[in-house]
Protein backbone atom coordinates (compact mmCIF):
# COMPACT_ATOMS: atom_id res chain seq x y z
CA UNK A 1 0.00 0.00 0.00
CA UNK A 2 1.41 3.42 -0.94
CA UNK A 3 0.56 4.93 2.76
CA UNK A 4 3.12 2.55 3.89
CA UNK A 5 5.57 3.44 1.47
CA UNK A 6 5.36 7.30 3.21
CA UNK A 7 7.26 7.38 5.91
CA UNK A 8 4.77 10.51 7.27
CA UNK A 9 1.14 10.63 5.92
CA UNK A 10 -0.91 14.05 5.22
CA UNK A 11 -2.12 15.01 8.29
CA UNK A 12 1.44 14.62 9.76
CA UNK A 13 3.28 16.51 7.19
CA UNK A 14 0.37 19.35 7.31
CA UNK A 15 0.74 19.41 10.71
CA UNK A 16 4.23 19.23 10.79
CA UNK A 17 4.30 22.61 8.54
CA UNK A 18 2.04 24.05 10.30
CA UNK A 19 4.20 23.63 13.35
CA UNK A 20 6.83 25.32 11.27
CA UNK A 21 4.93 28.41 10.43
CA UNK A 22 4.40 29.11 13.95
CA UNK A 23 7.41 28.61 14.57
CA UNK A 24 8.99 30.97 11.96
CA UNK A 25 6.39 33.69 13.03
CA UNK A 26 7.67 33.46 16.71
CA UNK A 27 10.31 36.51 16.95
CA UNK A 28 12.59 35.16 19.34
CA UNK A 29 13.97 32.10 16.95
CA UNK A 30 17.50 32.63 15.72
CA UNK A 31 18.72 32.59 12.03
CA UNK A 32 20.10 29.42 11.98
CA UNK A 33 16.99 27.52 13.51
CA UNK A 34 14.76 29.78 10.75
CA UNK A 35 16.79 28.28 8.05
CA UNK A 36 16.75 24.94 9.38
CA UNK A 37 13.23 24.92 10.32
CA UNK A 38 12.75 26.62 6.30
CA UNK A 39 14.25 24.12 4.62
CA UNK A 40 12.70 21.34 6.58
CA UNK A 41 9.06 23.16 6.04
CA UNK A 42 9.94 23.41 2.01
CA UNK A 43 10.44 19.60 2.04
CA UNK A 44 6.91 18.80 4.17
CA UNK A 45 5.37 21.99 1.27
CA UNK A 46 6.36 19.53 -1.59
CA UNK A 47 5.61 16.29 0.33
CA UNK A 48 2.03 17.52 0.88
CA UNK A 49 1.56 19.15 -2.60
CA UNK A 50 2.91 15.02 -3.90
CA UNK A 51 0.60 13.51 -2.13
CA UNK A 52 -2.78 15.53 -3.33
CA UNK A 53 -1.47 15.47 -6.78
CA UNK A 54 -1.02 11.83 -6.58
CA UNK A 55 -4.24 11.43 -5.03
CA UNK A 56 -6.43 8.40 -6.41
CA UNK A 57 -9.63 7.15 -4.89
CA UNK A 58 -9.47 3.45 -4.67
CA UNK A 59 -12.34 1.15 -3.98
CA UNK A 60 -12.42 -1.83 -2.16
CA UNK A 61 -15.97 -3.99 -2.29
CA UNK A 62 -16.15 -6.08 0.78
CA UNK A 63 -16.45 -9.80 0.20
CA UNK A 64 -19.41 -10.59 1.72
CA UNK A 65 -18.90 -14.58 1.62
CA UNK A 66 -16.32 -13.81 3.72
CA UNK A 67 -17.20 -11.15 6.45
CA UNK A 68 -17.58 -12.03 9.57
CA UNK A 69 -21.19 -12.05 11.08
CA UNK B 1 -97.10 24.75 -29.58
CA UNK B 2 -99.36 22.27 -31.66
CA UNK B 3 -95.82 20.44 -32.28
CA UNK B 4 -94.91 19.55 -29.16
CA UNK B 5 -94.58 16.17 -29.96
CA UNK B 6 -93.94 13.59 -27.41
CA UNK B 7 -90.34 12.88 -28.94
CA UNK B 8 -89.47 16.31 -27.63
CA UNK B 9 -90.53 15.05 -24.43
CA UNK B 10 -88.30 12.37 -24.33
CA UNK B 11 -85.73 13.04 -25.65
CA UNK B 12 -84.09 15.51 -22.64
CA UNK B 13 -81.22 18.40 -23.04
CA UNK B 14 -77.73 17.92 -22.01
CA UNK B 15 -78.29 20.32 -19.29
CA UNK B 16 -81.67 17.66 -18.48
CA UNK B 17 -79.54 14.44 -18.28
CA UNK B 18 -76.44 16.13 -16.41
CA UNK B 19 -79.33 17.56 -13.94
CA UNK B 20 -80.62 13.46 -13.82
CA UNK B 21 -77.60 11.94 -13.89
CA UNK B 22 -76.64 14.54 -11.02
CA UNK B 23 -79.61 13.40 -8.83
CA UNK B 24 -78.11 10.02 -8.67
CA UNK B 25 -74.76 10.46 -8.02
CA UNK B 26 -75.22 12.70 -5.57
CA UNK B 27 -78.09 10.94 -3.77
CA UNK B 28 -76.23 7.75 -3.87
CA UNK B 29 -72.79 9.16 -2.69
CA UNK B 30 -73.26 11.03 -0.27
CA UNK B 31 -71.01 11.07 2.57
CA UNK B 32 -68.52 8.31 1.69
CA UNK B 33 -65.12 6.98 2.81
CA UNK B 34 -62.33 6.45 0.02
CA UNK B 35 -58.85 5.80 0.41
CA UNK B 36 -56.17 6.46 -2.12
CA UNK B 37 -53.20 8.48 -3.30
CA UNK B 38 -53.12 12.19 -3.55
CA UNK B 39 -52.09 13.52 -6.74
CA UNK B 40 -50.77 16.81 -7.92
CA UNK B 41 -52.14 18.71 -4.99
CA UNK B 42 -52.42 22.45 -5.38
CA UNK B 43 -53.78 25.65 -3.16
CA UNK B 44 -55.59 28.19 -5.30
CA UNK B 45 -55.47 31.93 -4.41
CA UNK B 46 -58.63 31.46 -2.39
CA UNK B 47 -57.17 28.96 -0.36
CA UNK B 48 -59.30 25.86 -1.81
CA UNK B 49 -57.36 22.43 -2.28
CA UNK B 50 -57.60 20.47 -5.26
CA UNK B 51 -55.79 17.05 -5.85
CA UNK B 52 -56.43 13.55 -7.62
CA UNK B 53 -57.06 10.84 -5.67
CA UNK B 54 -55.73 7.54 -7.47
CA UNK B 55 -55.02 4.36 -6.96
CA UNK B 56 -53.21 2.16 -9.89
CA UNK B 57 -56.24 2.01 -12.09
CA UNK B 58 -58.96 4.95 -11.62
CA UNK B 59 -59.00 9.03 -10.53
CA UNK B 60 -61.26 11.05 -8.69
CA UNK B 61 -61.19 14.91 -8.42
CA UNK B 62 -61.15 16.28 -5.35
CA UNK B 63 -61.81 19.18 -3.46
CA UNK B 64 -61.60 20.63 -0.57
CA UNK B 65 -62.55 24.39 0.90
CA UNK B 66 -60.60 26.47 2.57
CA UNK B 67 -62.42 25.99 5.77
CA UNK B 68 -61.90 22.09 5.42
CA UNK B 69 -57.97 23.07 4.33
CA UNK B 70 -57.47 24.64 7.81
CA UNK B 71 -59.05 21.89 10.16
CA UNK B 72 -56.38 19.48 8.78
CA UNK B 73 -53.39 18.36 10.85
CA UNK B 74 -51.29 17.63 7.68
CA UNK B 75 -49.72 18.59 4.81
CA UNK B 76 -51.34 17.02 1.63
CA UNK B 77 -48.08 15.99 -0.09
CA UNK B 78 -48.41 14.28 -3.87
CA UNK B 79 -48.21 10.50 -3.23
CA UNK B 80 -49.30 10.82 0.63
CA UNK B 81 -51.80 7.88 0.97
CA UNK B 82 -54.84 9.10 2.67
CA UNK B 83 -58.33 8.24 3.68
CA UNK B 84 -60.95 10.74 2.67
CA UNK B 85 -64.64 11.51 3.43
CA UNK B 86 -67.06 14.06 1.55
CA UNK B 87 -69.51 13.92 -0.67
CA UNK B 88 -69.41 13.44 -4.57
CA UNK B 89 -71.03 16.58 -6.73
CA UNK B 90 -71.07 16.71 -9.99
CA UNK B 91 -70.55 20.32 -11.66
CA UNK B 92 -72.58 20.57 -14.46
CA UNK B 93 -71.01 23.11 -16.47
CA UNK B 94 -67.86 20.80 -16.70
CA UNK B 95 -69.29 17.76 -17.25
CA UNK B 96 -67.47 16.96 -14.34
CA UNK B 97 -68.15 15.32 -11.29
CA UNK B 98 -65.32 15.39 -7.88
CA UNK B 99 -65.21 14.74 -4.33
CA UNK B 100 -66.07 17.47 -1.71
CA UNK B 101 -63.85 16.92 0.95
CA UNK B 102 -65.01 17.24 4.15
CA UNK B 103 -62.18 15.53 6.44
CA UNK B 104 -59.14 13.75 5.37
CA UNK B 105 -56.27 11.85 7.60
CA UNK B 106 -53.17 9.94 6.53
CA UNK B 107 -53.47 6.08 5.76
CA UNK B 108 -51.57 3.79 6.86
CA UNK B 109 -48.90 5.77 7.83
CA UNK B 110 -50.35 6.24 11.31
CA UNK B 111 -48.98 3.02 12.42
CA UNK B 112 -45.69 3.32 11.19
CA UNK B 113 -45.84 7.00 12.56
CA UNK B 114 -46.61 5.81 15.67
CA UNK B 115 -43.80 2.76 15.87
CA UNK B 116 -41.57 5.39 14.98
CA UNK B 117 -42.52 7.87 17.80
CA UNK B 118 -42.31 5.13 20.38
CA UNK B 119 -38.91 4.15 19.17
CA UNK B 120 -37.65 7.60 19.13
CA UNK B 121 -38.64 8.14 22.98
CA UNK B 122 -37.59 4.84 24.07
CA UNK B 123 -33.92 5.02 22.94
CA UNK B 124 -33.80 8.72 23.28
CA UNK B 125 -34.72 7.74 27.15
CA UNK B 126 -31.66 5.11 27.47
CA UNK B 127 -29.42 7.87 26.08
CA UNK B 128 -28.41 6.53 22.45
CA UNK B 129 -28.62 10.10 21.19
CA UNK B 130 -27.06 12.00 23.77
CA UNK B 131 -24.78 14.51 22.67
CA UNK B 132 -21.87 13.16 24.78
CA UNK B 133 -22.43 10.01 23.17
CA UNK B 134 -21.95 11.30 19.83
CA UNK B 135 -17.72 10.66 18.42
CA UNK B 136 -16.08 13.56 16.38
CA UNK B 137 -14.72 12.83 12.84
CA UNK B 138 -11.32 12.62 11.93
CA UNK B 139 -9.89 15.83 9.59
CA UNK B 140 -8.39 13.13 7.21
CA UNK B 141 -9.87 9.54 6.86
CA UNK B 142 -7.73 7.59 5.12
CA UNK B 143 -10.44 4.13 5.21
CA UNK B 144 -14.11 4.83 4.90
CA UNK B 145 -16.78 2.44 5.40
CA UNK B 146 -20.10 2.52 3.43
CA UNK B 147 -23.42 0.50 4.20
CA UNK B 148 -25.51 1.01 1.63
CA UNK B 149 -26.73 -0.32 -1.71
CA UNK B 150 -24.18 -1.67 -4.12
CA UNK B 151 -26.12 -0.47 -7.14
CA UNK B 152 -27.78 2.39 -5.62
CA UNK B 153 -27.87 6.43 -6.47
CA UNK B 154 -26.84 7.10 -3.00
CA UNK B 155 -22.93 5.30 -3.68
CA UNK B 156 -22.84 6.74 -6.92
CA UNK B 157 -23.24 10.60 -5.43
CA UNK B 158 -20.82 9.84 -3.17
CA UNK B 159 -18.00 8.39 -5.20
CA UNK B 160 -18.35 10.99 -7.76
CA UNK B 161 -18.45 14.01 -4.42
CA UNK B 162 -15.29 12.21 -3.43
CA UNK B 163 -13.74 11.92 -6.44
CA UNK B 164 -14.07 15.28 -7.26
CA UNK B 165 -13.73 16.68 -3.63
CA UNK B 166 -11.27 14.63 -2.02
CA UNK B 167 -10.02 11.38 -3.91
CA UNK B 168 -7.23 10.58 -1.51
CA UNK B 169 -9.17 7.40 0.67
CA UNK B 170 -10.12 4.41 0.06
CA UNK B 171 -13.89 3.55 0.20
CA UNK B 172 -14.90 -0.11 1.43
CA UNK B 173 -18.13 -0.73 0.27
CA UNK B 174 -20.42 -3.21 2.30
CA UNK B 175 -23.36 -3.89 -0.20
CA UNK B 176 -26.83 -3.97 1.97
CA UNK B 177 -30.40 -4.04 0.80
CA UNK B 178 -32.12 -0.18 1.78
CA UNK B 179 -35.60 -1.62 1.53
CA UNK B 180 -37.31 -4.19 2.14
CA UNK B 181 -37.71 -7.03 4.88
CA UNK B 182 -33.99 -7.80 4.29
CA UNK B 183 -32.52 -4.18 4.70
CA UNK B 184 -32.54 -4.19 8.32
CA UNK B 185 -30.56 -6.96 8.92
CA UNK B 186 -28.40 -6.23 6.22
CA UNK B 187 -27.71 -3.10 7.63
CA UNK B 188 -26.67 -4.51 10.36
CA UNK B 189 -24.54 -6.65 9.33
CA UNK B 190 -22.44 -4.23 7.18
CA UNK B 191 -21.96 -1.90 10.89
CA UNK B 192 -21.15 -5.04 12.47
CA UNK B 193 -18.58 -6.07 9.94
CA UNK B 194 -16.84 -2.38 9.75
CA UNK B 195 -17.03 -2.55 13.70
CA UNK B 196 -15.01 -5.88 13.96
CA UNK B 197 -12.44 -3.57 11.51
CA UNK B 198 -9.94 -1.89 13.23
CA UNK B 199 -8.58 0.10 9.94
CA UNK B 200 -12.01 1.84 9.07
CA UNK B 201 -11.61 5.46 10.37
CA UNK B 202 -15.64 6.47 9.79
CA UNK B 203 -18.88 4.72 8.52
CA UNK B 204 -21.62 6.00 6.56
CA UNK B 205 -24.85 4.37 6.41
CA UNK B 206 -27.48 5.68 4.16
CA UNK B 207 -30.03 6.20 1.44
CA UNK B 208 -31.34 8.48 -1.20
CA UNK B 209 -34.97 9.81 -0.25
CA UNK B 210 -38.18 7.96 -0.24
CA UNK B 211 -41.29 7.38 1.15
CA UNK B 212 -41.64 6.67 5.11
CA UNK B 213 -41.96 3.20 4.10
CA UNK B 214 -38.81 3.47 1.47
CA UNK B 215 -36.73 4.94 4.94
CA UNK B 216 -38.21 2.38 7.41
CA UNK B 217 -34.98 -0.01 7.85
CA UNK B 218 -33.27 2.91 8.80
CA UNK B 219 -35.92 3.53 11.39
CA UNK B 220 -35.67 -0.10 13.00
CA UNK B 221 -34.53 -0.96 16.28
CA UNK B 222 -31.25 -3.27 15.48
CA UNK B 223 -30.15 -0.62 12.78
CA UNK B 224 -29.93 2.40 15.85
CA UNK B 225 -28.16 -0.22 18.03
CA UNK B 226 -25.39 -0.86 15.33
CA UNK B 227 -25.08 2.59 14.49
CA UNK B 228 -24.46 3.17 18.50
CA UNK B 229 -22.41 0.50 19.49
CA UNK B 230 -19.61 0.75 16.17
CA UNK B 231 -16.55 1.71 17.30
CA UNK B 232 -16.13 4.39 14.52
CA UNK B 233 -17.62 7.53 14.14
CA UNK B 234 -21.17 6.63 11.97
CA UNK B 235 -22.32 9.31 9.71
CA UNK B 236 -25.85 8.74 8.59
CA UNK B 237 -26.73 9.70 5.13
CA UNK B 238 -30.57 9.25 4.75
CA UNK B 239 -33.02 10.61 1.77
CA UNK B 240 -33.35 14.10 1.16
CA UNK B 241 -33.18 17.16 3.90
CA UNK B 242 -37.02 16.65 4.92
CA UNK B 243 -36.90 13.05 6.08
CA UNK B 244 -35.50 12.61 9.69
CA UNK B 245 -35.13 8.74 10.80
CA UNK B 246 -33.85 7.02 13.84
CA UNK B 247 -30.85 6.36 12.76
CA UNK B 248 -30.06 10.32 12.33
CA UNK B 249 -30.52 10.88 16.30
CA UNK B 250 -28.50 7.80 16.56
CA UNK B 251 -25.53 8.63 14.11
CA UNK B 252 -22.61 10.61 15.46
CA UNK B 253 -23.54 13.24 12.22
CA UNK B 254 -26.48 13.39 10.41
CA UNK B 255 -26.29 13.94 6.90
CA UNK B 256 -29.12 15.45 4.99
CA UNK B 257 -28.01 13.24 1.67
CA UNK B 258 -25.58 10.97 0.93
CA UNK B 259 -23.74 13.64 -1.00
CA UNK B 260 -23.53 15.89 2.18
CA UNK B 261 -22.09 13.17 4.14
CA UNK B 262 -18.46 13.49 1.72
CA UNK B 263 -19.01 17.14 2.09
CA UNK B 264 -19.52 16.96 6.08
CA UNK B 265 -16.23 14.40 6.17
CA UNK B 266 -13.40 15.17 3.60
CA UNK B 267 -12.23 18.68 3.12
CA UNK B 268 -11.94 19.69 -0.07
CA UNK B 269 -8.45 19.30 -2.10
CA UNK B 270 -8.09 22.59 -3.67
CA UNK B 271 -8.70 24.19 -0.26
CA UNK B 272 -5.40 21.96 1.24
CA UNK B 273 -3.83 23.00 -2.21
CA UNK B 274 -4.47 26.38 -1.26
CA UNK B 275 -3.36 25.63 2.30
CA UNK B 276 -0.46 23.97 1.86
CA UNK B 277 0.15 26.85 -0.95
CA UNK B 278 0.24 29.27 1.46
CA UNK B 279 1.77 27.89 4.36
CA UNK B 280 4.80 27.83 1.73
CA UNK B 281 4.61 31.61 0.71
CA UNK B 282 4.56 32.19 4.92
CA UNK B 283 7.76 30.27 5.95
CA UNK B 284 9.27 31.96 2.52
CA UNK B 285 8.38 34.81 3.83
CA UNK B 286 9.40 34.81 7.95
CA UNK B 287 12.53 33.30 6.50
CA UNK B 288 13.05 36.76 4.07
CA UNK B 289 12.06 39.20 7.12
CA UNK B 290 14.33 37.38 9.33
CA UNK B 291 17.26 37.38 7.29
CA UNK B 292 16.89 40.89 6.50
CA UNK B 293 16.33 42.12 10.42
CA UNK B 294 19.60 39.96 10.67
CA UNK B 295 21.41 42.08 8.04
CA UNK B 296 20.04 44.96 9.60
CA UNK B 297 21.39 44.58 12.73
CA UNK B 298 24.74 43.58 11.67
CA UNK B 299 24.91 46.88 9.90
CA UNK B 300 23.44 48.78 13.05
CA UNK B 301 26.01 46.87 15.42
CA UNK B 302 28.62 48.14 12.77
CA UNK B 303 27.70 51.62 12.68
CA UNK B 304 27.30 51.81 16.73
CA UNK B 305 30.59 53.65 18.54
CA UNK B 306 30.95 51.26 20.74
CA UNK B 307 32.18 48.86 18.05
CA UNK B 308 34.38 51.80 17.29
CA UNK B 309 35.46 52.29 20.98
CA UNK B 310 36.61 48.29 20.93
CA UNK B 311 38.36 48.53 17.55
CA UNK B 312 40.27 51.58 18.86
CA UNK B 313 41.33 49.67 21.86
CA UNK B 314 42.05 46.62 19.80
CA UNK B 315 44.65 48.91 17.47
CA UNK B 316 46.42 50.68 20.79
CA UNK B 317 46.81 47.27 22.41
CA UNK B 318 48.09 45.97 18.81
CA UNK B 319 50.68 48.88 18.77
CA UNK B 320 51.51 48.70 22.56
CA UNK B 321 52.54 45.01 21.67
CA UNK B 322 54.51 45.29 18.79
CA UNK B 323 56.75 48.06 20.75
CA UNK B 324 57.06 46.00 23.50
CA UNK B 325 58.57 43.55 20.83
CA UNK B 326 60.46 46.01 19.04
CA UNK B 327 61.63 46.63 23.37
CA UNK B 328 62.52 43.07 23.93
CA UNK B 329 64.74 42.35 20.58
CA UNK B 330 66.93 45.39 20.85
CA UNK B 331 67.22 44.62 24.63
CA UNK B 332 68.07 41.43 23.88
CA UNK B 333 70.45 42.27 21.43
CA UNK B 334 72.39 44.38 23.36
CA UNK B 335 72.78 42.11 26.55
CA UNK B 336 74.09 39.80 23.38
CA UNK B 337 76.61 42.02 22.13
CA UNK B 338 77.36 43.18 25.87
CA UNK B 339 77.93 39.44 26.46
CA UNK B 340 80.59 38.78 23.60
CA UNK B 341 82.48 41.62 24.59
CA UNK B 342 83.07 40.79 28.24
CA UNK B 343 83.70 37.35 26.88
CA UNK B 344 86.50 38.60 24.77
CA UNK B 345 87.91 40.43 27.46
CA UNK B 346 88.35 37.31 29.49
CA UNK B 347 89.97 35.20 26.08
CA UNK B 348 92.07 38.10 26.32
CA UNK B 349 93.17 38.25 30.02
CA UNK B 350 93.16 34.21 30.12
CA UNK B 351 95.67 34.02 27.11
CA UNK B 352 97.74 36.50 28.95
CA UNK B 353 97.96 34.10 31.88
CA UNK B 354 98.78 30.98 29.65
CA UNK B 355 101.78 28.93 30.74
CA UNK B 356 102.52 28.90 27.00
CA UNK B 357 102.93 32.39 26.28
CA UNK B 358 106.51 32.61 28.03
CA UNK B 359 107.90 30.11 25.73
CA UNK B 360 106.65 32.12 22.63
CA UNK B 361 109.11 34.69 23.80
CA UNK B 362 111.95 32.24 24.03
CA UNK B 363 111.87 30.76 27.68
CA UNK B 364 112.07 26.98 27.64
CA UNK B 365 110.34 24.74 29.72
CA UNK B 366 111.90 21.23 30.99
CA UNK B 367 109.75 17.67 31.33
CA UNK B 368 110.65 14.45 33.15
CA UNK B 369 108.30 11.81 32.97
CA UNK B 370 105.46 14.01 31.56
CA UNK B 371 105.65 16.36 34.39
CA UNK B 372 106.81 19.99 33.87
CA UNK B 373 109.91 20.51 36.35
CA UNK B 374 108.75 23.54 38.21
CA UNK B 375 112.14 23.43 40.86
CA UNK B 376 115.56 22.49 40.46
CA UNK B 377 114.78 20.14 43.58
CA UNK B 378 112.00 18.36 41.75
CA UNK B 379 115.21 17.22 38.82
CA UNK B 380 116.33 14.31 38.78
CA UNK B 381 119.84 14.05 37.61
CA UNK B 382 120.33 10.44 36.52
CA UNK B 383 116.83 10.63 34.78
CA UNK B 384 116.14 11.20 31.31
CA UNK B 385 114.50 14.64 30.29
CA UNK B 386 112.82 16.93 27.75
CA UNK B 387 113.18 21.00 26.69
CA UNK B 388 110.38 22.22 25.42
CA UNK B 389 110.61 25.10 23.33
CA UNK B 390 107.62 26.92 21.25
CA UNK B 391 108.60 25.21 18.64
CA UNK B 392 109.23 22.03 19.96
CA UNK B 393 110.42 19.40 22.34
CA UNK B 394 114.25 17.69 22.36
CA UNK B 395 114.78 14.64 24.42
CA UNK B 396 117.93 14.39 26.36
Amino acid sequence: MKDKKEKIDFEQALARLESIVKNLENPDITLEDSVKQFEEGVKLSRLCTKILEDAELRIEKVNQNESPT
Amino acid sequence: MPFNTPQQVSIPSVSEITKMIKDVLEAGFQNVDVEGEISQPTISSNGHLYFTLKDSKAQLPCVMWRSGVQRLNFKPEHGQQVIISGDIQLYAPHGRYQLIVRSAKQAGLGALQQAFERLKIKLQNEGLFDQSKKKKLPFFPKKVGVVTSATGAALQDMINTLERRYPMLTLCIYHASVQGVNAAPEIVAGLNYFASRNDIDVVITGRGGGSLEDLWPFNEESVARAIFTSPHPVISAVGHETDFTIADFVADVRAATPTQAIAILVPDINELRYLVEDHQTRITKRLNEKVNRSKERVRYVARTYALHALKDKINTNKDYIKRLESDFKNRLNLMVIDYKHRIERCNTRLENLSPNEPLKKGFTRIWQDEKWIRTSDSFKQDLPFEIEWASGRVSK
